[in-house]
């Protein structure tokens, strides 16, 4: 209490402060400087929001967003059993800035990167002495050597990813898928047919990202991380197709021939096997190929004149017309003459009167005249309309070549060409159509579509797509092949094709030998085209094996070099298939 | 302050003194008596024109004499709140509440949207470098074993290319006669005649 009355004194000696008279000066200054303030930053506010405004959206935008395309690769192709044979994979093209090496020298950086990329350091610090960006460093870098560079935390060093298609198993397959270029352009084989197939639907979006570059998820749409595991399936055996190339490749070269090919087909559906060809070419590196007629598929893309391999599909026509009987007789002369041609037998041979069987045995081309001329040419004509001469097969690959058969004028006006016909001269066709038209016979006479895709399927094996095969038209009785097989058999057990024969199997098949024709018209009289086609197993038939060779040199006939290829090929499939051994006819 | 004051007032606040009587037991303290003049003089304690900062600080505390005979009243009680009142302050709790958890509602939820984005984004690369993986995988083993089968001999893996020669063809069984049927039905089993009820 003492205290706070001694307080009093001190209060009462409080000084009086005057009072701050108005001015109107500083109310003016003050109110200028308020409104200076506000008028400065709605300037700014009119050059951010209106005169920049799209230049700094832009901006914000490069920032904050990122365009996320995850990797999606084409379609792989698979064979009958799962393996794969064609395959996508990442690749990098690699770009540097020196400018942008902030830590290290261009020395160190060549060092460091060199043994990744195959190259010497001097060459790679050359290269980044010379310029301070935009150098390409490398193309085609695989994903793990990429992850690798990347790892190092270089800055300047920039990837550009683009995908590639690897053929594991090389040329083995060329003809068939043909090949993806560098620009993804697919070039010949099922890659061309199945392009819809197998493209990927490049997946795109724009996304928000923090600043530490993690991306945010939000506006991702539905589906959009899903990558489905469908892949194209073939109905070629790889493993088969590997025995077979083989086989091809070794006689091709024993034979000096220009060159060969085998088609397997399974007859009940038309589905190929195996098809190899050569020359062929490896699809990983097809800029290396020297010569271009390697990079077709010349089962399907070269015409050729069958010869006697269509013997007995003139046969099994002149059955269905009924003009001739299964114990029909022939007089087989030797020789014939024709409009003034000279026809003869190959062997030059006469030998009377001889059956179906016999003429097929020893590859009569008079006895196969006379069985021609029974018919009347417009009906032989439709016949061989009727069997698909002059026109495709239909095979599910691209670029196949349409038959040649000549006009119906011709055939009803001049009988030389029902002669020629008859033998398998004067018209000509693609290995897979003679395949095809001798399936024919090994199916009980329905024509099949010739096809190397079986459907695109997922990882678990459940069928996605296939490819829609029509009711297979019946063009022969079952009777009458089954009776034309016997006489096939013949050729192997006892005729022109004994090289074909393989032990515990019954093999049916005719020999073909045929003139090439010249470019100046006419025939060659050293140049040949031998063929065997053989059909196996004869008790229970189902697969159909064409082998043909472009000139093999020396006295070639199909008989000696076709057909011990298809012999070496029948155990092949007998085995991969797993066909039992054969039983004689009850 | 005026004298009127000196009512119940008053006197409740001077219970809050209670300290100044403990100054020495038997002999009031000078305040004490102070106060005990103030409150038995009739003149009021402030007189018109006297300064407040004087006034407060020379008024006595009101307090009641020891000795009078007056009691302490208790003070009534509350004045009941009227109805939109208790109704507004139980809103206020209510609505606390509800703010209290919506607040932590959006905590958890911002914190879930910002981590469940970190999430998808490590996953995605997870899955990404998976897929390369079982490319690469892929991509492998087909070379592999196109390698084994081109540029090695197959015979040195144990390995010989499958050929008609390996087939095992093991002839089926003679048909065997058929074994006599047994019959299911207990042939001492009387044949039970349905009978309806």
């Amino acid at each position: 209490m003492a205290r706070r009355q001694s307080e009093f004194p001190r209060r009462r000696t409080r000084t009086q402060v005057p009072e701050a008279k108005p001015s109107l000066f500083r109310l003016r200054l003050v109110w200028m400087v308020l409104l200076g303030g506000c008028t400065l930053l709605g300037l700014n506010l009119l050059r951010l929001q209106v005169l920049q405004a799209s230049d700094l959206l832009t901006r914000a935008k490069q920032q904050q967003t990122t365009l996320l395309k995850p990797f999606s690769p084409r379609r792989p192709v698979v064979d009958r059993n799962g393996n794969a044979i064609a395959i996508d994979e990442q690749v990098y093209t690699v770009f540097v800035h020196p400018r942008y090496f902030d830590r290290q020298s261009n020395s160190d950086v060549a060092k460091l990167i060199a043994p990744l990329v195959n190259q010497k350091p001097e060459d790679l610090q050359k290269k980044f002495d010379a310029s301070k960006t935009g150098i390409k460093l490398t193309e085609q870098l695989e994903e793990n050597t990429a992850q690798r560079i990347k790892d190092l935390r270089i800055d300047g060093i920039d990837f550009i990813p683009s995908s590639r298609r690897v053929y594991p198993q090389q040329e083995l397959l060329a003809n068939i898928i043909g090949y993806v270029d560098l620009q993804k352009q697919s070039q010949g084989g099922i890659e061309t047919t199945y392009e819809h197939l197998l493209k990927p639907q490049e997946k795109s979006v724009r996304l928000n990202k923090t600043g530490g570059g993690t991306i945010l998820p939000d506006g991702v749409p539905n589906g959009f991380v899903y990558q489905d595991d469908q892949r194209l399936q073939l109905t070629i055996d790889s493993r088969m197709q590997r025995a077979i190339q083989d086989i091809v490749n070794r006689q091709v070269s024993s034979f000096g021939a220009k060159r060969g090919l085998v088609i397997v087909m399974d007859a009940n559906d038309g589905a190929i096997l195996s098809m190899v060809t050569n020359p062929t070419f490896d699809p990983n590196e097809y800029w290396k190929v020297k010569d271009l007629a390697a990079l077709k598929n010349w089962g399907l893309t070269d015409l050729y004149e069958p010869g006697s391999t269509f013997k007995p599909l003139n046969v099994a026509i002149a059955l269905e017309a009924g003009t001739i009987k299964l114990d029909d007789y022939f007089y087989d002369s030797g020789s014939l003459m024709i409009e003034g041609w000279p026809i003869n037998n190959s062997d030059n041979a006469a030998r009377g009167s001889i059956g179906l069987t016999d003429i097929m045995r020893y590859s009569s081309n008079v006895g196969m005249v006379r069985i021609a001329q029974t018919m009347k040419p417009s009906v032989y004509y439709s016949w061989l309309e009727r069997i698909g001469l002059g026109q495709y097969t239909g095979v599910d690959l691209p670029f196949e070549a349409q038959g040649y058969i000549k006009p119906r004028q011709t055939y009803m006006t001049s009988p030389i060409e029902v002669a020629t016909t008859s033998f398998g001269q004067g018209f000509s066709m693609t290995p897979i159509q003679l395949a095809k038209l001798h399936s024919m016979l090994a199916n009980g006479g329905k024509m099949v579509t010739p096809h190397v895709v079986k459907g695109l399927y997922d990882g678990q094996g459940r069928p996605f797509w296939q490819p829609k095969q029509s009711m297979p038209k019946q063009v022969f009785s079952p009777k009458n092949t089954k009776a034309i097989l016997r006489m096939m058999e013949a050729v192997v057990d006892s005729g022109t094709g004994k090289a074909a024969q393989v032990p515990g199997y019954r093999v049916a098949g005719k020999t073909g030998t045929a003139q090439k024709a010249t470019e100046g018209g006419g025939y060659s009289t050293y140049r040949f085209i031998t063929s065997f086609v053989g059909i196996f197993p004869v008790d229970n038939p189902r697969y159909v094996v064409l082998s043909v060779l472009d000139e093999p040199q020396g006295q070639a006939y199909g008989g000696t070099t076709a057909a011990p290829i298809v012999s070496e090929v029948i155990k092949v499939v007998a085995g991969i298939e797993q066909v039992p051994p054969s039983k004689p006819d009850p | 302050m005026v004298a009127s004051s000196n009512s119940r007032r008053a006197v409740s606040r001077s219970t809050n003194f209670r300290p100044v009587r403990s100054d020495r037991p038997g002999q009031p303290s000078q305040a004490l008596r102070k106060s005990r003049s103030a409150a038995m003089s009739p003149i009021p304690l402030k007189k018109p024109g006297m300064r407040s900062v004087n006034s407060s600080a020379s008024r006595p505390t009101p307090f009641a004499p020891r000795n009078s005979r007056t009691t302490l009243q208790a003070m009534p009680d509350r004045m009941p709140l009227p109805g939109w009142l208790r109704l507004l302050k139980q809103t206020e709790k209510a609505s606390l509440m509800v703010a209290f958890g919506l607040v932590s509602a959006a905590v958890a939820t911002y914190g879930w949207a910002v981590y469940s984005q970190q999430l998808w984004g490590s996953n995605f690369n997870r899955l990404n470098t998976l897929r390369r993986d079982e490319r690469q995988l892929l991509k492998s083993s087909e070379l592999m074993k196109n390698d084994i089968a081109r540029h090695n001999d197959p015979k040195q893996y144990g390995l010989v290319p499958r050929n008609a020669e390996h087939i095992v063809v093991i002839p089926p069984a003679p048909l065997r006669s058929a074994l006599p049927t047994r019959s299911t039905v207990d042939p001492k089993a009387k044949p039970i005649t349905p009978i309806g009820y």
